[in-house]
Parts: C-alpha cells; sequence; structure tokens
C-alpha cells in the first residue's frame, strides 16, 4: 500500500505543519507543537473553552472541528494513540481561563484513563477544568450499560452543540448539563465493508470477507455485534436504523438529527444512499428527520463503511447544532 | 461491573512476539534488497503460528495482535499488550504511550481475557513522575477488573542517575531495585494479577557466568528477595533481551534458589537468531528453524525452570 509520507516519526507533525498552513482559523499552541487552537481566541476569562484530545490518523476529526463555534484546541496524539496526560495538561493550560475548561473524553480506555490524570493535574495547578466522557455506541455494551459503551461518531452532535452554546457565553455548569443531555440523547451504529491501511504498519486493520459486513465496529476497528451477510444497502440500514431505535426509542411524530459519518474510504455518492435509506426507514415509523449531516468526518483511514447516529434535539439543541461555526472543516448544518 | 477474572493459568510458559519498530528495523536489514512491508506482519504470524503449540500464553502487540489473533493454536491463551509502540516512549519520565484503538472493554470481544502492561519505572525517581505512574497502573488495574481481564503487569526498572544498564554500577543497583518495584507494585491497590519482573541480576557479572564481580551466593539471594517482594501474586519472569543461554541459565538459577516462580515470557531469547534464518531464507527458513530449534529451546525453558 502507498502513502504519502515523509516518515513514521515526521508524519503527525508534517500533517499538523500543513493544516495551519491550509487553514487561517487555526494555529499552532504557544508551548507545545501538538496542541491546535484558535487563531482569534475569545476570551477565555468569559468564555468556557472546549478541548479534546485524541490519536491521530482520523482526520478531519478532532483538529478540523476547531474554530469559532466549535473547540478551543485539539491536542493531537501519535498515529492511534492517546495523548498522554502531561499533553492534554499543555492543551488545557494554552486555553483555560477564568470561565474554565470542559475537557471531551471520547470514551476508550487510553483516553479516559490520560485525560482522567490530565484533568486532576490541570485541578491541582489551579484551572477549573471539568471532564466530560462521550459515548454513543450501542454494539460496544448492552441497553442499561450505556456507561460503558465508547465514543463514536455521534459525539459530533456534543461539539457543535456545546461549542455553539459556549460561543454564546453559557457558563460551565449548564454546558456540562446540556453536553449530559445530548449524549444521553444519542445513539450510533457503524457497518464497516472494508479496513483501513495503517501508516505505522501497511497492513489492513482486519479481514473482512467480500460478502461480509462487519456491524458495530468501532472507529478503530475494535469489535461490535459481528459480522454480516453484505446485501442491499436499504436491507442493512434498516436493520442499523431498527437496532438503535430499540436501543433508544423515538415516539411516532417525532424529529430526529442525523449524522451520516463514512469512515473514510466511502464515497459520498454511498453515503447519501445511506441517508436516503436512513429517512425512510424512519419515516416509515413515522419519525422525521432534520439538520442531517452527512459526509465524511470521523475516519480511520481509508476504511470503507459508515455509521448512523440520531439525535432526538430540544428545540434548543436543534437551534445550537445549526449554529453558524467557522472551523476548517465542519460543515454548515441547515434546518431545512 | 466487576466481572469474573479468568483462573490464573499456570505454569505460564510464554512467548512474546509484542515488539515493535524494534524488530521491524532488525528484518528489514536482515532482509535488505528483499524487505517487504509485510515483513513484520509476516515474521509475527509465523511466530504465532509455530510457537503456540507449545506455548501455554503468547503475547502479542496491539497494534499488529488483532490480525494474529485467529492464527493462535486453540490450546494457547491469548496475551494482548496494551500499549502503542514501546519503541516510541520519547520523553524523560518514560510513560508508556496508550492505544487510542483499543479499550479494555474490547478484550472480551477479541476473545482475550489477559492484558499485558508495560512501564519503565524507577523506584527510586522523581516522586512526581512516580505518582503519574502509580495512577496510570492503578487506572489500568481498575478497567480490568471491571471488564474481567487477567492484569499482567511488567515494570521495567531504571535509575536516573546511573543510566548506562549494561553497566556495573547499575548490575549492583538492579537488584534492589527490581524488588523495590516489586514489592510496590504487588500492592493490591493496583489490581495486578502477574508481575512479569526481570531478572534481578546481571549474569555478566557473576561468577560462573561473567567477569565474577558477584558471587553465585549473592546472586541466589538477589532472586531470593526479590521474589519474596511479590508477596501472594504469581511472579514470572521476563528474558529482557539477554541470549537465549543466558536466560536459560537465569531460570535454573531462580530454580536453586528456590523461587517458587510461576512461569515465563521469553521474547527475543527465543526467536531473534530466527531474524537472521528469515532474512536468509525467506518464510520456509523461518519456519523451518521456528518449529526445529524456535520449539526445541521453549522445551529447554520449560526444563530450567
Amino acid at each position: 500500500m502507498k502513502k504519502l509520507f515523509n516518515s513514521q516519526e515526521t508524519m503527525v507533525d508534517d500533517m499538523i505543519d500543513g493544516f495551519v498552513a491550509a487553514h487561517p482559523q487555526v494555529a499552532r499552541g504557544k508551548n507545545d507543537k501538538r496542541v491546535v487552537v484558535r487563531r482569534k481566541p475569545k476570551n477565555k476569562d468569559s468564555k468556557v473553552t472546549l478541548l479534546i484530545g485524541n490519536g491521530s490518523g482520523h482526520e478531519p476529526i478532532a483538529m478540523g472541528f476547531v474554530g469559532e463555534g466549535l473547540l478551543d484546541a485539539n491536542v493531537v496524539g501519535d498515529v492511534f494513540a492517546a495523548p498522554s496526560a502531561d499533553l492534554i495538561l499543555d492543551g488545557i493550560t494554552e486555553v483555560c481561563g477564568a470561565a474554565g475548561s470542559i475537557l471531551l473524553i471520547s470514551q476508550h480506555s487510553g483516553d479516559v484513563i490520560n485525560g482522567g490524570a490530565a484533568a486532576m493535574l490541570a485541578e491541582e495547578a489551579g484551572h477549573t477544568v471539568k471532564p466530560l466522557f462521550m459515548y454513543d455506541d450501542i454494539s460496544s455494551a448492552p441497553k442499561g450499560e450505556e456507561a460503558e459503551r465508547r465514543g463514536a461518531p455521534g459525539t459530533m452532535f456534543i461539539y457543535k452543540i456545546l461549542g455553539a452554546a459556549a460561543e454564546e457565553g453559557m457558563a460551565l455548569g449548564p454546558l456540562l448539563e446540556l453536553g449530559e443531555a445530548v449524549r444521553d440523547g444519542t445513539r450510533t451504529l457503524a457497518a464497516a465493508v472494508s479496513p483501513g491501511i495503517s501508516p505505522l504498519t501497511g497492513q489492513a486493520m482486519f479481514s473482512l470477507p467480500e460478502d461480509e459486513i462487519y456491524l458495530g465496529m468501532g472507529v478503530h476497528g475494535e469489535p461490535g455485534i459481528g459480522k454480516a451477510k453484505y446485501g442491499p444497502v436499504s436491507r442493512l440500514v434498516e436493520t442499523m436504523v431498527a437496532a438503535l431505535l430499540e436501543d433508544r426509542p423515538v415516539p411516532e411524530g417525532e424529529r430526529v438529527a442525523v449524522i451520516v459519518n463514512g469512515m473514510g474510504g466511502t464515497t459520498l455518492m454511498e453515503l447519501l444512499t445511506v441517508y436516503r435509506e436512513t429517512g425512510r426507514a424512519l419515516a416509515s415509523r413515522g419519525i422525521s428527520t432534520v439538520a442531517p449531516m452527512v459526509g465524511t468526518y470521523v475516519t480511520t483511514q481509508e476504511m470503507g463503511g459508515f455509521s448512523i447516529s440520531l439525535l432526538t434535539p430540544t428545540d434548543e439543541m436543534l437551534r445550537l447544532w445549526c449554529a453558524p461555526s467557522d472551523t476548517p472543516h465542519f460543515p454548515a448544518i441547515k434546518l431545512d | 461491573m466487576g466481572q469474573k477474572k479468568p483462573e490464573p493459568q499456570m505454569p505460564m510458559y510464554g512467548v512474546a512476539v509484542d515488539q515493535g519498530s524494534g524488530l521491524g528495523a532488525a528484518i528489514a536489514e536482515a532482509r535488505g534488497s528483499e524487505a517487504r512491508e509485510t515483513d513484520l506482519f509476516d515474521f509475527k504470524k509465523a511466530v504465532v503460528e509455530c510457537l503456540s503449540r507449545d506455548a501455554s500464553v503468547l503475547l502479542v502487540d496491539a497494534e499488529y495482535g488483532r490480525e494474529l489473533l485467529p492464527h493462535f493454536n486453540p490450546a494457547c491463551e491469548k496475551l494482548l499488550a496494551y500499549e502503542a509502540d514501546v519503541y516510541r516512549i520519547a520523553t524523560s519520565e518514560r510513560i508508556t504511550v496508550l492505544p487510542d484503538n483499543l479499550s479494555v472493554a474490547d478484550y472480551a470481544g477479541l476473545g482475550v481475557r489477559r492484558l499485558k502492561f508495560f512501564l519503565y519505572y524507577a523506584p527510586r525517581g522523581s516522586a512526581e513522575t512516580n505518582e503519574k505512574k502509580h495512577g496510570l497502573v492503578r487506572d489500568i488495574g481498575r478497567q480490568c477488573a471491571d471488564h474481567g481481564i487477567e492484569f499482567l503487569f511488567e515494570p521495567i526498572v531504571y535509575d536516573e542517575t546511573v543510566t548506562d544498564s549494561t553497566s556495573l554500577e547499575f548490575a549492583r543497583l538492579k537488584p534492589d531495585l527490581v524488588r523495590e518495584a516489586t514489592a510496590i507494585y504487588a500492592d493490591p491497590d493496583f489490581a495486578v494479577d502477574v508481575l512479569k519482573v526481570e531478572i534481578p541480576v546481571n549474569l555478566a557479572f557473576v561468577e560462573g557466568f561473567g567477569s565474577g564481580e558477584f558471587d553465585r551466593g549473592w546472586a541466589l539471594d538477589c532472586f531470593r528477595q526479590a521474589a519474596a517482594a511479590a508477596g501472594p501474586i504469581p511472579l514470572v519472569y521476563l528474558s529482557a533481551g539477554v541470549s537465549f543461554d543466558w536466560f536459560e541459565q537465569s531460570l535454573r538459577l531462580a530454580r536453586e534458589a528456590g523461587v517458587n516462580a510461576a512461569g515465563f515470557m521469553c521474547g527475543r531469547a527465543i526467536w531473534s537468531d530466527a531474524v537472521a534464518e528469515f532474512g536468509h531464507g525467506g518464510h520456509a527458513r523461518l519456519t523451518e528453524w521456528l518449529t526445529g530449534e524456535g520449539r526445541r529451546r521453549l522445551e529447554r525453558l520449560k526444563a530450567a525452570l
């Protein structure tokens, strides 16, 4: 597999160099080159700041979402490696002011351990930092054990809604409550059709026969519900929507916001087809869709596949989800 | 949560092939112009296929491990490392980089009930750094307990002032460092199920093996004291880059000292010579060596313990 890198040792820093050079909304942090920040930050003594640490290899998330109306910083780890507690602490130090910060933690063991440690170190250093654990993948733990689930692309609802609310001046406590409410109202399920190739090993990250898909696979190739026979996309999406609604029922007549996320190697043509089928599966149950986000945002290299995320939004959540933002990669979300 | 952990499988006759970029570089050098991107995976796969027949447990890394798991002999226990590439530990604190593509919660779904975590540890080092390391190990231990995963912890000792680990000065320190690290992590607070520890003496300076600065009785005492520090926690020895012959001799010394070791985990000592075979003769020579000399070595280690 041919990949366009200079070397394993420099691939992450080379990418960040290109990223900050290409996008006027972002810059490197002052204290650590692995921290990406807003180039024109708001006053951090009056605005709660949001940041997240994650391994690289999943772009555009999360550095692509740094900017006005979304994240204040992203701490970028090595490829498929959780950033260290010290590195996350550098990110907190960079953006945390008197208004405090929320450290978003997409629930994976390494991120939870290092993020938790960083938040503790930051508190000891006098910063007001609250971690918000994000989990939405219904395949990773059964119903009733939601807090054990891993983070998946539905976490983008939290990024955006909290980002918009923080931009408007919401205080730390209400922001945390809002974040928890969005998290609790979000469910995601993924289907993988082909593996990504690790830039570290040059190897496919899992193997899958041509006639099978993997239902419930995590963004890194983590195990999910299991393999299923490949078939028409309408049938696959129907199965996934049914599972999502069984996990968190949505009453007939209700509306849901939808994210259809491509894993990196699935075309927009396919993703739009998935969105069409998602809308049909929901409509057949009397549920309408609103303010969709369809595209490739949370990736694992060229992995083929997609996820469907559903949020039952309040009016306020929906307003914030559709609020303007200015980041390198988060799209404009339209209400109609 | 708090799921039931698997029964400890003892004795643990283990083979480790969790090495990352360092092994990849060695293979690439051995293969020369024949080097291919898939060489490291192919090497690991051959080790798994050939040695999991006789090993009771085999350790693979987080990066390649998932693709290696289907190649295990069914009777061999799977042990999956919870680390990003250990060769990428570049900071002065030497804290292990955690993977973000693998969670403790994923182990059961992968059919793996045992997790290994590696950490450089200086018992006499910075209190602030050690507090971070204790917190890290405690967190992993807690997650293992929550998910019913056996936690095998591997502290590799170092000293912040005596930095040459091959020196006589470090050899004087090492028994105490291993004992102190073992005692600390045997505390139930860390929820460690098995301690994977270094041989506490450097045979290069022991009478009858190397230059003889230390006598055999001293070496036997070092084994006893370090092992006693583990208390009730089962203890397995790792080869940590020593030659096969010296690892075998080390296990015999441990037995002579009366140490009731629960087993061993042997990596490079058992298969490092196979790298050259792979370089010279490709996959066929590699598997021939592993199924011949590799399996013989494993049997010798079992006998030594």
